[in-house]
Protein backbone atom coordinates (compact mmCIF):
# COMPACT_ATOMS: atom_id res chain seq x y z
CA UNK A 1 0.00 0.00 0.00
CA UNK A 2 2.81 2.51 1.31
CA UNK A 3 4.74 1.34 -2.27
CA UNK A 4 1.43 2.46 -4.31
CA UNK A 5 1.19 5.39 -2.80
CA UNK A 6 5.10 7.10 -2.82
CA UNK A 7 4.74 5.68 -6.61
CA UNK A 8 1.79 7.95 -7.26
CA UNK A 9 3.83 10.81 -5.59
CA UNK A 10 7.10 10.51 -7.60
CA UNK A 11 4.65 10.74 -10.73
CA UNK A 12 3.36 13.96 -9.86
CA UNK A 13 6.62 15.29 -9.37
CA UNK A 14 8.08 17.41 -12.06
CA UNK A 15 11.29 17.94 -12.61
CA UNK A 16 10.42 22.07 -11.30
CA UNK A 17 10.30 20.69 -8.11
CA UNK A 18 14.06 20.09 -8.18
CA UNK A 19 15.25 23.38 -9.09
CA UNK A 20 13.49 25.33 -6.46
CA UNK A 21 16.68 25.30 -3.82
CA UNK A 22 18.29 26.63 -7.06
CA UNK A 23 15.87 29.10 -7.44
CA UNK A 24 16.03 30.32 -3.89
CA UNK A 25 19.39 30.67 -4.10
CA UNK A 26 19.13 32.41 -7.64
CA UNK A 27 17.07 34.94 -5.90
CA UNK A 28 19.00 35.28 -2.55
CA UNK A 29 22.41 36.11 -5.36
CA UNK A 30 19.78 39.03 -7.26
CA UNK A 31 19.17 40.48 -4.22
CA UNK A 32 22.39 40.59 -2.63
CA UNK A 33 23.50 41.80 -5.87
CA UNK A 34 20.77 44.10 -6.60
CA UNK A 35 20.91 45.88 -3.21
CA UNK A 36 24.76 45.48 -2.30
CA UNK A 37 26.34 46.62 -5.42
CA UNK A 38 26.28 50.27 -6.81
CA UNK A 39 25.49 50.76 -10.53
CA UNK A 40 28.30 52.93 -12.27
CA UNK A 41 28.92 53.05 -15.86
CA UNK A 42 31.80 51.15 -16.45
CA UNK A 43 35.71 53.15 -17.43
CA UNK A 44 38.53 50.58 -17.39
CA UNK A 45 40.87 53.11 -18.19
CA UNK A 46 40.00 54.99 -15.54
CA UNK A 47 42.36 54.70 -11.95
CA UNK A 48 42.12 57.00 -9.66
CA UNK A 49 44.84 58.29 -7.27
CA UNK A 50 45.75 55.84 -4.62
CA UNK A 51 45.95 57.44 -1.45
CA UNK A 52 45.79 56.80 2.50
CA UNK A 53 42.55 58.79 3.04
CA UNK A 54 39.96 57.64 4.46
CA UNK A 55 37.07 59.78 4.22
CA UNK A 56 34.13 58.26 2.43
CA UNK A 57 33.38 60.30 -1.26
CA UNK A 58 29.96 62.00 -0.79
CA UNK A 59 26.95 61.99 -3.26
CA UNK A 60 26.95 64.99 -5.21
CA UNK A 61 25.04 67.18 -7.93
CA UNK A 62 28.50 68.12 -9.85
CA UNK A 63 30.74 65.45 -10.67
CA UNK A 64 33.76 66.60 -13.04
CA UNK A 65 35.55 63.66 -14.78
CA UNK A 66 39.04 64.06 -16.26
CA UNK A 67 39.42 60.89 -18.35
CA UNK A 68 42.76 58.96 -19.35
CA UNK A 69 43.07 61.55 -22.40
CA UNK A 70 42.14 64.34 -20.76
CA UNK A 71 38.83 65.09 -22.23
CA UNK A 72 36.29 66.81 -19.30
CA UNK A 73 33.14 65.47 -18.39
CA UNK A 74 30.51 67.12 -16.37
CA UNK A 75 28.15 64.78 -14.85
CA UNK A 76 29.04 62.16 -17.44
CA UNK A 77 28.71 64.41 -20.35
CA UNK A 78 31.49 65.90 -22.21
CA UNK A 79 31.96 69.29 -21.97
CA UNK A 80 31.47 71.63 -24.63
CA UNK A 81 33.57 74.89 -24.79
CA UNK A 82 34.50 75.98 -21.10
CA UNK A 83 33.68 74.16 -18.47
CA UNK A 84 33.04 77.42 -16.11
CA UNK A 85 29.72 77.99 -19.05
CA UNK A 86 28.38 74.22 -18.05
CA UNK A 87 28.50 74.63 -14.58
CA UNK A 88 27.25 77.70 -14.52
CA UNK A 89 23.88 76.59 -15.89
CA UNK A 90 23.74 74.25 -12.69
CA UNK A 91 22.42 75.29 -9.20
CA UNK A 92 25.24 75.85 -6.83
CA UNK A 93 25.40 77.37 -3.53
CA UNK A 94 28.17 77.75 -0.48
CA UNK A 95 27.30 74.05 0.64
CA UNK A 96 27.81 72.63 -3.08
CA UNK A 97 30.75 69.89 -3.01
CA UNK A 98 32.36 69.14 -6.12
CA UNK A 99 33.30 66.05 -6.93
CA UNK A 100 36.74 65.59 -9.18
CA UNK A 101 37.41 62.14 -10.53
CA UNK A 102 40.73 62.53 -12.16
CA UNK A 103 43.20 60.16 -13.93
CA UNK A 104 46.06 59.59 -11.66
CA UNK A 105 48.65 59.46 -14.72
CA UNK A 106 47.35 63.03 -15.48
CA UNK A 107 49.82 65.96 -15.21
CA UNK A 108 48.74 68.29 -12.65
CA UNK A 109 47.99 70.85 -15.21
CA UNK A 110 45.03 69.26 -16.57
CA UNK A 111 43.60 69.73 -12.63
CA UNK A 112 43.85 73.79 -13.65
CA UNK A 113 40.43 73.86 -15.46
CA UNK A 114 38.55 72.32 -13.07
CA UNK A 115 40.09 74.39 -9.86
CA UNK A 116 39.65 77.49 -12.23
CA UNK A 117 36.25 77.01 -12.86
CA UNK A 118 35.59 75.83 -9.22
CA UNK A 119 36.60 79.30 -7.59
CA UNK A 120 35.16 81.02 -10.70
CA UNK A 121 31.76 79.34 -9.45
CA UNK A 122 32.21 80.48 -5.70
CA UNK A 123 31.96 76.91 -4.38
CA UNK A 124 34.59 76.40 -1.77
CA UNK A 125 34.45 72.69 -0.81
CA UNK A 126 36.07 70.47 -3.96
CA UNK A 127 36.85 67.10 -3.40
CA UNK A 128 39.18 64.84 -5.38
CA UNK A 129 38.42 60.89 -5.59
CA UNK A 130 40.99 58.44 -4.49
CA UNK A 131 41.26 54.78 -3.95
CA UNK A 132 42.45 53.79 -0.57
CA UNK A 133 45.59 52.46 -1.19
CA UNK A 134 46.46 48.85 -0.41
CA UNK B 1 -17.49 23.05 -25.41
CA UNK B 2 -15.02 20.29 -25.27
CA UNK B 3 -11.94 22.40 -25.31
CA UNK B 4 -13.57 25.17 -22.28
CA UNK B 5 -14.55 21.64 -20.34
CA UNK B 6 -10.73 20.34 -20.78
CA UNK B 7 -9.26 23.71 -19.99
CA UNK B 8 -10.83 24.14 -16.56
CA UNK B 9 -10.29 20.30 -15.55
CA UNK B 10 -6.78 20.76 -16.20
CA UNK B 11 -4.80 21.19 -13.28
CA UNK B 12 -2.88 24.56 -13.37
CA UNK B 13 0.69 23.92 -13.58
CA UNK B 14 2.86 26.88 -14.38
CA UNK B 15 6.32 26.42 -15.65
CA UNK B 16 9.16 27.50 -13.62
CA UNK B 17 11.63 27.68 -16.53
CA UNK B 18 10.89 31.09 -18.28
CA UNK B 19 10.74 32.84 -14.27
CA UNK B 20 14.66 30.98 -14.08
CA UNK B 21 15.41 32.18 -17.15
CA UNK B 22 14.57 36.01 -16.82
CA UNK B 23 15.56 36.01 -12.78
CA UNK B 24 19.35 34.54 -14.21
CA UNK B 25 19.37 37.61 -17.03
CA UNK B 26 18.86 39.67 -14.12
CA UNK B 27 21.18 38.19 -11.90
CA UNK B 28 23.91 38.31 -14.57
CA UNK B 29 22.81 42.01 -15.12
CA UNK B 30 23.38 42.69 -11.77
CA UNK B 31 26.75 41.26 -10.85
CA UNK B 32 28.26 42.55 -14.24
CA UNK B 33 27.22 46.15 -13.55
CA UNK B 34 27.60 46.78 -9.84
CA UNK B 35 30.94 47.62 -8.45
CA UNK B 36 31.48 47.45 -4.74
CA UNK B 37 34.75 49.84 -4.76
CA UNK B 38 34.30 51.84 -2.51
CA UNK B 39 35.93 55.97 -3.30
CA UNK B 40 37.41 58.19 -0.91
CA UNK B 41 38.19 61.44 -1.23
CA UNK B 42 40.91 64.50 -0.45
CA UNK B 43 38.85 67.80 0.09
CA UNK B 44 40.32 71.22 -0.11
CA UNK B 45 38.39 74.14 1.50
CA UNK B 46 39.86 76.69 -0.78
CA UNK B 47 38.25 80.08 0.04
CA UNK B 48 36.98 81.87 -2.86
CA UNK B 49 38.48 84.67 -2.61
CA UNK B 50 41.91 83.01 -3.05
CA UNK B 51 41.86 83.99 -6.43
CA UNK B 52 44.38 86.58 -6.40
CA UNK B 53 46.80 84.54 -4.67
CA UNK B 54 46.85 82.03 -7.82
CA UNK B 55 48.58 84.56 -9.88
CA UNK B 56 51.12 85.40 -6.81
CA UNK B 57 54.51 84.18 -7.14
CA UNK B 58 55.23 80.98 -6.15
CA UNK B 59 57.78 81.90 -3.48
CA UNK B 60 54.95 83.11 -1.05
CA UNK B 61 55.00 81.37 2.59
CA UNK B 62 52.75 79.21 3.32
CA UNK B 63 53.19 77.39 -0.04
CA UNK B 64 54.27 73.99 -0.82
CA UNK B 65 55.87 73.53 -4.00
CA UNK B 66 55.46 69.94 -5.39
CA UNK B 67 58.45 69.27 -8.29
CA UNK B 68 57.68 66.54 -10.88
CA UNK B 69 60.43 64.34 -9.62
CA UNK B 70 58.51 63.88 -6.14
CA UNK B 71 60.37 66.48 -4.22
CA UNK B 72 58.96 69.85 -3.04
CA UNK B 73 60.14 73.37 -1.90
CA UNK B 74 59.46 75.78 0.72
CA UNK B 75 60.52 78.68 1.10
CA UNK B 76 63.22 78.12 -2.11
CA UNK B 77 64.98 75.10 -0.74
CA UNK B 78 64.59 71.88 -2.02
CA UNK B 79 63.31 68.77 0.23
CA UNK B 80 62.77 65.53 -0.46
CA UNK B 81 59.30 64.51 1.16
CA UNK B 82 60.90 62.02 3.96
CA UNK B 83 63.21 65.05 4.78
CA UNK B 84 63.27 65.95 8.94
CA UNK B 85 63.64 69.56 7.84
CA UNK B 86 60.69 69.42 6.03
CA UNK B 87 58.58 68.41 9.01
CA UNK B 88 59.92 71.04 11.54
CA UNK B 89 59.17 73.61 8.67
CA UNK B 90 55.34 71.83 8.73
CA UNK B 91 55.39 71.39 12.60
CA UNK B 92 55.84 75.13 12.43
CA UNK B 93 52.95 76.00 10.33
CA UNK B 94 50.94 73.69 12.17
CA UNK B 95 51.24 75.71 15.15
CA UNK B 96 50.54 78.90 13.63
CA UNK B 97 47.56 77.17 12.12
CA UNK B 98 47.39 78.62 8.67
CA UNK B 99 46.33 77.13 5.40
CA UNK B 100 49.14 75.25 3.55
CA UNK B 101 48.36 76.41 -0.36
CA UNK B 102 49.79 73.65 -2.30
CA UNK B 103 51.21 74.30 -5.99
CA UNK B 104 52.38 71.60 -8.30
CA UNK B 105 54.42 71.85 -11.40
CA UNK B 106 52.44 71.43 -14.23
CA UNK B 107 54.29 67.98 -15.19
CA UNK B 108 53.84 66.47 -12.35
CA UNK B 109 51.73 63.60 -12.04
CA UNK B 110 47.94 63.68 -9.74
CA UNK B 111 49.12 60.64 -8.07
CA UNK B 112 52.47 62.45 -6.73
CA UNK B 113 50.20 65.54 -5.61
CA UNK B 114 47.58 63.20 -4.01
CA UNK B 115 50.35 61.38 -2.18
CA UNK B 116 52.41 64.75 -1.34
CA UNK B 117 48.70 65.41 -0.03
CA UNK B 118 48.59 62.56 2.10
CA UNK B 119 51.86 62.99 3.58
CA UNK B 120 51.22 66.69 4.25
CA UNK B 121 47.73 65.53 6.35
CA UNK B 122 50.02 62.81 7.88
CA UNK B 123 52.02 65.25 9.48
CA UNK B 124 48.47 67.21 10.55
CA UNK B 125 47.75 69.57 8.25
CA UNK B 126 44.01 69.68 7.54
CA UNK B 127 43.90 73.23 6.13
CA UNK B 128 44.88 72.35 2.55
CA UNK B 129 43.97 74.35 -0.34
CA UNK B 130 45.56 73.99 -3.98
CA UNK B 131 46.23 76.09 -6.19
CA UNK B 132 46.82 76.19 -9.85
CA UNK B 133 49.75 74.50 -11.44
CA UNK B 134 53.20 76.42 -11.91
CA UNK B 135 55.58 75.84 -14.94
CA UNK B 136 58.93 76.09 -14.09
Amino acid sequence: MSLLRTERKAKTRNSDDDMIPMINIVFLLLIFFMIAGQITPRSDDMSLPSSISEAELAESEIEITVAADGVLQLNGEAVQGELSESLNRLKTDEKTVVICRVHSSLPASTLDPVLRAVRALGVSRLQIATELAS
Amino acid sequence: MLISEQQTRRPLRVSLTPLIDVVFILLLFFMLSSSFVRFQQIEFSSSADDESSVSAAPDESHRVLLHADGEVSVNEQRFNVDDPALSEQLKQWLEKAVTVTVTAEADASVQRLVSLLDHLRQQGITQLDLSESWQP
